[in-house]
């Protein structure tokens, strides 16, 4: 499948599941207004060959970009407004100095996460997965995968340790 | 951004916020620890924002593995 013929999937999937789609931002945002908005930007970003990957399972992907742009939302607007506080009660915040750095989500820095997890051993990614996406607890990917919690705990780092050891190819944004 | 930031203390710090915030398992005193140590440097500002959007890239890279990403794939 070619990556424009991808994108345009991935963009109908997305207008025909558009509103159970803005439904599960707004679980996690509350409000019809915030959810719009990230359902907006998650459409840009899967309609866009530029910044997009290739997924098997599209409306699946479609759920998973959505609940992770809806999530990341919420933990801005938490952190803003955790800061503003502290300044209200005259604490003295350190202004980061310029822009801070965040990555680029764009097709080449996926491209690269996505290869950072191919080298892991099958069921080390497979553990991330239920843990990144599938918001499992260790403990419960330790009993799917019939292992120790502890050996889940050493895959999830050597998942983490693999990001770390590719992020300075990514691209800032 | 050089690779030998991995053992960087405050990189390494603010990646484990990241993932205690992913896990949900901050009660109040962690939040409060949180914050402070959010406040108390523009550098951990800065370090825990490039280590959430790095987070946010390992979420949206698709799932290898059929209903990783939840059962149907949604959250409803």
């Amino acid at each position: 499948v070619s990556t424009d013929a991808q994108c345009l999937d991935l963009g109908s999937t997305f207008v025909a599941h558009h509103s159970q789609l803005r439904a599960a931002a707004q679980k996690i945002l509350g409000t019809r207004e915030l959810a719009d908005e990230v359902a907006q930007d998650a459409f840009l970003k899967l309609s866009d060959p530029a910044s997009t990957v290739t997924a098997r399972q599209p409306l699946a992907y479609c759920y998973q970009v959505v609940r992770n742009l809806a999530i990341d939302h919420r933990r801005r607007m938490a952190l803003e407004s955790s800061v503003f506080a502290a300044e209200e009660e005259g604490a003295d915040v350190p202004t980061p100095q310029g822009t801070p750095e965040r990555y680029a989500i764009n097709r080449q820095n996926l491209r690269i996460i996505e290869q950072a997890l191919d080298e892991l051993p099958d069921r080390t990614r497979r553990a991330f997965e239920m843990y990144r996406l599938g918001d499992l607890t260790q403990r419960e990917i330790g009993q799917r995968l019939g292992v120790s919690a502890a050996l889940v705990n050493a895959m999830i780092r050597d998942a983490t340790e693999a990001l770390m050891r590719w992020r300075h190819l990514l691209l800032a944004d | 951004m050089k690779p030998s930031e991995r053992d960087d203390p405050v990189w390494q710090a603010a990646w484990s916020w990241v993932q205690r915030e992913h896990e949900k398992t901050m009660d109040t005193v962690a939040r409060v620890q949180f914050d402070d140590w959010l406040q108390a440097e523009a550098a951990h500002r800065d370090a825990y924002e490039e280590a959430s959007s790095l987070w946010l890239l390992a979420g949206l890279v698709p799932a290898k593995r059929v209903g990783a990403g939840g059962a149907d794939g949604s959250s409803t």
